[in-house]
């Protein structure tokens, strides 16, 4: 059993420690792979990006510290990023598919970083929010699209682009908060 | 809302032209609602991954992942080397290029000088960079047996180095200011031991120059002269010595 933090590994896997480093991807291996995918929809680009995360980490080309929030938050922002550099190399855009998202949420899924079992928690929570809300989070966090391309998409003013973006993810919050004990 | 305000998206998607970037950056460090915003929206990152179906991850990812990644700490290592130990691969280069004369920036090489002193007690190495900073070279030396700076009669500044390696000894020459040549005119290199003056290595240029020759001859070399000459590797100088270093 792993008891050490992830803060601490990501230390003393700066530090050069080899062991470390297998510990950390050993625990972020099916996360970042499953949340790479969910952007190239590629298993070889999935692992091209996943690659590249662990370049820039290993050789200290991003650097965490715990100003940053947590590491599961960070490891996951340095994975989006490169996963939409990654599809803007490709030229390529995901396909923007709630339903099918929302039918991938039934399968039972074993977890590796999070001890409870979150996957139905979101699920749920998401079912809960407006359709729109729902479609806005999908565009934010997986298109990469910019704010006037997700205006021009909806056909929204840009100002309410982003309140509408603000309230659902508000919304999301609170309705994972009220699931939580 | 300020008008930066609008700008958080397209910061969280990485859209952002450089300078908006950084424009946007100092906004949210006084901007409550833009970083309290930010913050929700990577908060909400670690709920959404895992809420995921999750996929298989294909066969021999891991190692293959981890492979490229510790190949890769050498190669970062390699890409700000200033005077390092080369690698296996460096060094078998060095020796089957051992005869080549080198040249490198002056400047560079000026700056690793004193470096190249404090190492003695281990092995020093030079690591020789021609004008593409990607063909880098390295010659290791066993042991520096002497070192100076030049004098000048025409304000040419530089030092030399005489250093064995695989029992065969060489000697390193770096030089700036030196004088414009005519045309036909060379620099030629003068090692002196003892009474003996010998022709040994010729610098075709002036400005800045730096360079590697094999030495000939054997025993302790006193000095190190240089002179203008019309043709390389005379028998005797018959040009005036500009310069000299006592080694």
């Amino acid at each position: 059993m792993h008891t050490q933090s992830d803060e601490s590994l990501y230390h003393q896997m700066r530090g050069g420690d080899e062991v470390a480093l297998e510990t950390l991807y050993d625990k972020y291996e099916r996360l970042l792979f499953s949340f790479a995918h969910r952007f190239t929809n590629n298993d070889r680009l999935s692992e091209e990006v996943i690659q590249e995360v662990w370049m820039k980490i290993w050789n200290g080309r991003v650097d965490f510290n715990t100003e940053k929030g947590k590491f599961s938050s960070w490891i996951l922002t340095i994975t989006r990023n490169a996963a939409l550099d990654c599809l803007r190399r490709e030229k390529r855009q995901p396909t923007i598919e709630i339903e099918e998202r929302d039918g991938g949420f039934d399968e039972p899924v074993e977890r590796t970083v999070m001890q409870r079992e979150t996957a139905a928690e979101v699920r749920e929570a998401v079912q809960e929010l407006k359709p729109e809300q729902q479609e806005l989070i999908e565009l934010v966090y997986f298109t990469g699209l910019t704010q006037q391309q997700i205006s021009d998409q909806l056909e929204l003013p840009l100002g309410t682009v982003k309140t509408r973006i603000r309230s659902a993810i508000q919304a999301l919050r609170k309705l994972l908060e009220g699931r939580e004990r | 809302m300020e008008e930066r305000c609008h700008n958080l998206i397209d910061y969280f998607n990485g859209t952002l032209s450089a300078s908006d970037r950084e424009a946007f950056e100092a906004h949210i460090a006084t901007c409550d609602e833009c970083k309290q915003a930010l913050q929700e929206m990577e908060e909400l990152m670690l709920p959404i991954a895992e809420s995921l179906p999750e996929r298989p991850v294909p066969t021999g990812m891991k190692s293959r992942i981890l492979g490229e990644v510790l190949a890769s700490t050498n190669e970062t290592r390699q890409e700000t080397p200033h005077v390092t130990k080369p690698q296996e691969t460096e060094l078998e280069a060095a020796r089957a290029n051992k005869q080549r004369k080198r040249s490198v920036p002056l400047g560079w090489l000026m700056s690793i000088a004193a470096v190249l002193v404090l190492s003695l007690g281990a092995n020093a190495y030079l690591l020789a960079q021609e004008d593409d900073p990607e063909q880098t070279e390295t010659l290791a030396m066993d042991e520096v047996n002497g070192m100076g700076n030049f004098e000048s009669t025409a304000s040419i500044q530089g030092s030399s180095m005489i250093f064995t390696k695989d029992d065969k000894e060489y000697m390193l020459v770096q030089l700036k200011d030196l004088p414009p040549l005519k045309k036909g005119e060379l620099y030629q290199m003068w090692t002196i031991q003892g009474d003996q003056v010998k022709a040994n290595g010729v610098i075709e240029k002036d400005g800045q120059a730096a360079a590697v020759f094999a030495l000939k001859g054997s025993g302790k070399v006193d000095a190190v002269a240089i002179t203008v000459e019309p043709e390389p590797d005379l028998a005797k100088p018959t040009g005036e010595v500009i310069a000299s270093a006592t080694l």
